[in-house]
């Protein structure tokens, strides 16, 4: 496992009130693990224990077989950090700052102005950081991450304040770097990117884990699986929904489809938000 | 590590001058030189002249010696001297008169005088009367240093140590508090701690921007008001030294803090404490109690006062040198452990 963590607890206060508690799962080398919940569920937290940007206070948890509470700096050679929050250097130009963090690693680094133009940011490349927008600063950040092309990529909401388009080609960056054997830790609490990225997803809610699994794995045990029909009786058409797995509606909706007054059809899954509302009694907003 | 270093260097001198630090250094060290060329007076000492009038009633010798020497300050009437104290509000009156062969003097003031100045004037005309018999002026000065130039120093001059001292060197001491909340305020620090580079190296650049501040600003403010006379090589080493000191005392300060706003009053007060009495001691070196001689910028505002007026007292110079040397080691070592465990608590 590239990543190992257990029985991780982690208080700001220093007390029993944990942001994160007993915190337990393994990231296979060249998966998309992801770390699925609501604002304040402990995600981030957890980002920051495994980076070293919050001190391992209780548990433990490793990353390519070093020890985070002792992790040595050469470490980050390998790792990528991008953050939801914009900190880069806002009096520097975008390939400045790229330029800047480039000299921080030991290891061969990527071309900036490559970089850029992979987010569509070319242009922008001399104009001081003050004068992004949020997204353009997001895709800043997120390119900056992939400066020491790292064999471990922790990603903090990457798509937040994008454009679909955008959005879209940061999702494929993503997906590519996997096929190229990176492996990726995604914390979001946007189920779309969890579902459309993730090989495995945590469900994590007030700091605890409440579930593990694949996407399909989760919805095959936990969604029930839908017909939507339209359907007409008496010349007025009717939408309605029928549980697969309840056998009084099945037997209805055969019913229908038999009597051929069946107008539309149509198979639905129970989205991840619903099994996260269904798993852990709230939602993911 | 020099590779990265010096990443850390270009970065934090381009923040920092599209900060306007650069700007506002030299705006200061500028109005420092301005204000030292042509504000403060090249001779600072306050004349209290004293104009006397002689009776036609004295005969005594000694009181005829006492004015001897006065030329133009010898009036004829005691009106005519209240006029003249009149016209100059910072002058004395001296009315000599003799009377039944006894020598009487009458000494008129403007009426805000303290005792001390009024006790001072009676001694010297107790001293001239009375100890003072013809050929006891004759005291011969030797210097045993006939090449120090102290006497020869401008009064607007000699305050360019006090000024080197307070602007390029205590500025780093504000100036790098408020660089480092920037960057945590951007909350670039976290970046940087993700990557391989390590505390040391961060804090040791903004170390290195805020001294070559301070050399720059010390090259503009002797070079525009002494020259290029003195020992610049020792000043320059002695600012460098004393910037380093500064700036890590002030981060040290600021570790303690979580934004500007915060760490400004602490800071300020700081900088007061220790500058007020060493300034204090530069006007009146008398004034030198055990506690301000341990403060550093004591030491070190003699040292650059001995760099940029030499008197050849090389062991002052060198002395002030090492033991800078050690306190910019100690107070580094300070600054990364302080930083260290403000970082772990975040």
């Amino acid at each position: 496992m590239i990543i190992d963590v257990k029985g991780l607890y982690h208080s700001y206060t220093n007390d029993d009130n944990y942001a994160v508690k007993d915190v337990n799962f393994s990231v296979k080398k060249g998966e998309i693990f992801g770390f699925l919940g609501p604002s304040g569920a402990g995600k981030s937290t957890t980002q920051k224990i495994l980076t070293g940007l919050l001190p391992l206070q209780k548990g433990k948890a490793s990353i390519d077989g070093n020890n985070v509470k002792k992790s040595p700096n050469r470490l980050f050679n390998t790792i990528g950090v991008s953050f939801e929050r914009a900190n880069v250097y806002k009096k520097l130009t975008g390939i400045e700052n790229l330029e800047f963090y480039s000299k921080m690693f030991n290891v061969k680094t990527l071309n900036p102005l490559k970089l850029l133009r992979m987010v569509g940011l070319e242009n922008a490349a001399n104009k001081r950081a003050e004068g992004y927008s949020k997204g353009m600063l997001q895709r800043l950040v997120f390119v900056r991450s992939m400066i020491n092309d790292p064999k471990i990529w922790f990603l903090d909401e990457p798509t937040s304040g994008l454009d679909p388009t955008t959005a879209s080609k940061i999702k494929e960056i993503i997906k590519d770097k996997q096929r190229k054997g990176t492996t990726i830790f995604l914390t979001t609490h946007n189920m779309h990117i969890a579902e459309e990225l993730c090989d495995n997803i945590a469900l994590i809610n007030e700091g605890e884990i409440n579930l593990i699994d694949s996407p399909r794995n989760l919805k095959l045990k936990y969604g029930e699986k839908l017909i939507k029909a339209e359907y007409k009786i008496n010349g007025e058409l009717r939408k309605e929904r029928f549980s697969m797995i309840n056998k009084e509606e099945i037997d209805k909706l055969n019913e229908i489809i038999k009597k051929g007054k069946v107008e539309t059809l149509h198979s639905q899954e129970a989205t991840l938000e619903e099994i996260f509302i269904k798993v852990t009694g709230r939602g993911l907003k | 590590m020099p590779n990265r270093l010096s990443g850390l260097l270009i970065k934090d001198i381009k923040t920092s001058i599209r900060g306007y630090f650069l700007l506002i250094v030299i705006i200061v060290a500028l109005l420092l030189v301005g204000l030292i060329n042509f504000v403060i007076p090249e001779d600072a000492s306050v004349e209290a002249p004293i104009f006397y009038h002689l009776t036609e009633n004295v005969s005594n010798k000694q009181l005829k010696l006492i004015i001897k020497d006065k030329g133009k300050d010898i009036l004829k009437s005691k009106e005519e001297v209240i006029k003249k104290m009149k016209d100059n509000p910072t002058s004395l009156g001296v009315i000599l008169d003799e009377v039944n062969n006894k020598p009487k003097i009458e000494i008129i003031t403007q009426g805000y005088e303290n005792q001390k100045i009024i006790n001072t004037l009676k001694l010297a005309i107790k001293e001239e009367l009375y100890f003072n018999p013809e050929g006891m002026n004759n005291i011969k000065i030797i210097k045993l240093k006939p090449s120090s130039n102290k006497e020869k120093i401008p009064f607007n001059d000699k305050i360019v140590p006090l000024m080197v001292l307070l602007e390029p060197v205590l500025m780093g001491f504000v100036m790098i508090a408020a660089l480092m909340f920037i960057e945590k305020d951007q909350g670039t620090i976290e970046a940087y701690r993700v990557s391989p580079g390590n505390l040391s190296e961060y804090i040791l650049s903004k170390v290195i921007v805020m001294m070559l501040y301070g050399l720059l600003s010390t090259l503009i403010i002797t070079i525009g008001t002494v020259g290029y006379s003195g020992n610049i090589v020792m000043l320059l080493i002695l600012v460098s030294l004393g910037s380093i000191l500064a700036s890590n005392v002030g981060l040290i300060i600021a570790s303690f803090f979580d934004n500007i706003s915060q760490a400004l009053i602490p800071i300020v007060l700081t900088s007061i404490v220790i500058t007020t009495p060493v300034m204090l001691a530069f006007f009146v070196p008398s004034f030198s109690p055990i506690y301000l001689e341990i403060l550093p910028p004591y030491p070190l505002m003699f040292a650059i006062k001995e760099a940029i007026f030499p008197t050849g007292n090389t062991g002052l110079l060198l002395n002030t040198i090492g033991l800078f040397i050690v306190f910019s080691l100690v107070s580094y070592i300070i600054t990364v452990l302080a930083y260290k465990r403000n970082l772990i608590k975040e």
